[in-house]
């Protein structure tokens, strides 16, 4: 078993999204190291990709590695893992690791948006997922980002300027990107039409929210989208409640969570075999 | 795992069936195909016709092809079911003399209304009262059995015989019993046959002769008698489901297909193409007051209405089922746009989650692209049963010690 030192453990979790990507590498308990790669056709490829850069970033190899977990849509062809596990677990593992009195989680990523319910030890207890289309997910923010021309991050940064939130009838983004071009045309101040589609991908995730039935505790938001300060806040005015953000990048949520839980298996496995 | 041999006499039987159909047919005889589940076949088959059950599911092409007569927002069972008759190659639907429809699912009944106006189908309507709970509705459906029972006399030309109701009533009866008696091997920790099978088998009662299928279901409940499971140490990861919800009509195997993919064991179901075919169903009296009775007391579609939800018998059934075959949790299948099942999935879950069972609603069609979807569903559901377990089986260990 891969070990750098007598005694020091180091654990892997690859997420590999439709998106990105993420890798992060554990030493006991702590993240030593980390990374996000876009994911390309090759899946095997990119997860592996994200996980060798994260362990440079963490200057380790992947012999010194103990155990290795993979989670995402990616996961069904990651040979490099010795477990894989879903993105639900992962991400409940991972709000668990940064915020121990979590109850809720709203992940959106790239083409899923997902509410979990969480027990006290970051266990889930209910989770609920968006139906198969892009309403509510960061493909949604994409498209119109595109249809605005300005980069994902600008369109955060967008709604700050906006006055009032433009209403916006369509979720479904295909509808909704010619529903912005009408209003581009009819004069509506863009700033608006960013904040009111903001505040239309926050009313659909709030009724995923609202089928977990989560009332008390620290709710926390997750995932790629996670770092969109203008959705944050909209979804935080839908859904009456503060949402906790990690410090350390919420993309790698997942990939935290799947380092947890490769840390979690392998001790239990020692445990059993001692036993 | 061996497949008992007896299904593989169920295969053969079947590739025989529409030779025979088309056989009877030429001798005079007139084919009854029927939709939903409240019409009594013993009538049918008491007057010399041949019952057929049909509809059919998982061909996302063929419900691609009943768009043309109804809307892409319909129930992709009626699409595709439409879809079939249009394509006019399943040797069921070609063989099919007259339609009968008991109605109780609006979209249903307008697929039927479709077969008849632009497929030149006859139709026959079975009206299935929504207050069956009361004396009224009972009374209302007894006359509407007799006369439905008067147009099917002059379809076959002949009246109905009391006697020779009694043996169709019997032959049922007999057919239910068999086929009870290869669901209950489900509950068991090793059954010799799996469920995927066991709806086979009862498919195979939608096409086959009556006698001929309860030969066959004899004839596999005595296999399955011998057949001895190996002596293993259950696995306590091992993840015990029940099916409810939607229709999952011949030919949709989708979600069994993900589910087998992931070592899900199925247990129990609920569905109107399965375990309520034969389920919660007596027949007091050989007439046709009995089979009004028997038919409508039966466990309802969710279409149906109740008054009650103490008193629900398809709630009761899901709970018995649980209890009975030891399910680990449920999960709750809706088909898109089937609306009576659909509006249901929040109470069943909270009724389910007040007992601490696992309640997972998957909402799908036929096409394939929410397969990774639908994996990453039923798998994480999997994780949180698997948990639990460990943790049972721990917190006993501990005890133990």
């Amino acid at each position: 078993m891969g070990q750098k030192s007598e005694g020091t453990f180091y654990f892997a979790g690859v997420d590999i999204g439709s998106n990105s990507a993420k890798s992060v590498i554990l030493k006991d308990e702590q993240i030593i190291g980390q990374a996000i790669v876009p994911t390309k056709a090759d899946v095997e490829k990119s997860g592996k990709a994200a996980l060798f850069a994260a362990l440079e970033s963490a200057g380790i190899s992947a012999e010194d590695l103990s155990y290795t977990v993979a989670t995402g849509y990616g996961r069904i062809s990651a040979s490099y893992a010795d477990e894989v596990i879903t993105e639900i677990t992962c991400h409940a593992k991972g709000a668990h690791y940064f915020f121990p009195n979590a109850t809720a989680i709203i992940d959106i990523g790239g083409q899923d948006s997902k509410a979990i319910k969480l027990d006290h030890h970051g266990n889930v207890a209910d989770f609920v997922m968006n139906d198969k289309c892009a309403a509510g997910t960061g493909k949604f923010l994409e498209v119109i980002a595109r249809a605005l021309e300005v980069s994902i991050d600008d369109l955060s940064l967008k709604t700050l300027a906006g006055d009032f939130a433009c209403p916006i009838n369509s979720t479904c983004a295909i509808f909704a990107e010619s529903e912005v071009i009408s209003l581009l045309a009819s004069g509506e101040k863009e700033a608006n039409i960013v904040k009111g589609l903001h505040y239309a991908v926050a009313k659909r995730v709030s009724t995923l929210f609202s089928r977990i039935g989560s009332k008390d505790g620290e709710k926390v938001f997750t995932g790629g989208v996670a770092k969109n300060a203008g959705l944050r806040s909209a979804l935080e005015e839908v859904l009456g409640t503060t949402l906790l953000v990690s410090l350390v990048d919420p993309q790698l949520n997942g990939a935290v969570g799947a380092a947890i839980l490769a840390r979690t298996n392998k001790l239990e496995e020692l445990e059993y075999e001692h036993a | 795992m061996n497949m008992p041999e007896t299904l593989k006499r169920f295969e053969e039987a079947l590739e025989h069936r529409p030779g025979e159909l088309v056989e009877a047919r030429q001798n005079g005889k007139k084919v009854v195909g029927v939709f939903c589940c409240y019409t009594p076949l013993e009538i049918i088959h008491s007057l010399g016709l041949i019952p057929l059950k049909l509809g059919w599911g998982g061909d996302d092409e063929l419900a691609e092809q009943g768009i043309e007569y109804i809307t892409n927002i319909q129930c992709p069972y009626v699409r595709q079911t439409i879809g079939v008759f249009k394509e006019g190659k399943n040797p069921y639907a070609v063989n099919t003399d007259v339609i009968t429809i008991s109605a109780v699912c609006l979209q249903e009944y307008r697929m039927v209304e479709v077969l008849r106006y632009y497929f030149g189908k006859e139709t026959l309507t079975l009206s299935v009262p929504k207050n069956y709970y009361l004396p009224e509705g009972k009374e209302f459906f007894e006359k509407e059995v007799e006369g439905f029972t008067a147009e099917l006399e002059k379809i076959a030309g002949r009246k109905l015989d009391p006697d020779l109701l009694r043996a169709s009533v019997d032959l049922y009866a007999d057919i239910r019993n068999n086929t009870a008696e290869i669901y209950d091997y489900l509950a068991l920790d090793y059954s010799p046959i799996t469920w995927k099978q066991v709806i086979t088998v009862i498919h195979a009662g939608f096409y086959l002769s009556p006698e001929k299928h309860l030969s066959l279901l004899k004839e596999l409940n005595s296999e399955l008698k011998t057949i001895q499971m190996s002596e293993k140490v259950r696995p306590i990861n091992s993840v015990r489901l029940m099916i409810s919800g939607s229709i999952i009509a011949p030919g949709n195997t989708k979600i069994i297909d993900v589910l087998e993919e992931l070592g899900v064991t199925v247990v129990a179901d609920d569905i109107c193409s399965g375990q309520r075919t034969f389920a919660g169903f007596t027949v007091k009296e050989p007439t046709l007051a009995g089979l009004a009775e028997a038919y409508l007391d039966r466990i309802p579609c969710a279409a149906q209405l109740y008054p009650d939800q103490k008193t629900d018998k398809r709630l009761e059934n899901i709970f018995r089922q649980i209890k009975d075959h030891r399910a680990d949790g449920v999960l709750y299948h809706t088909l898109r746009f089937c609306d009576p099942y659909t509006f249901r999935v929040q109470e069943n879950k909270e009724l389910l989650d007040a007992k601490d069972i696992p309640f997972l609603q998957l909402h799908t069609d036929y096409g394939a692209n929410d397969i990774g979807q639908l994996h990453t569903r039923i798998q994480a559901q999997m994780e949180i049963i698997k948990r639990r377990k460990k943790e049972v089986h721990h917190a006993r260990s501990q005890k133990a010690v």
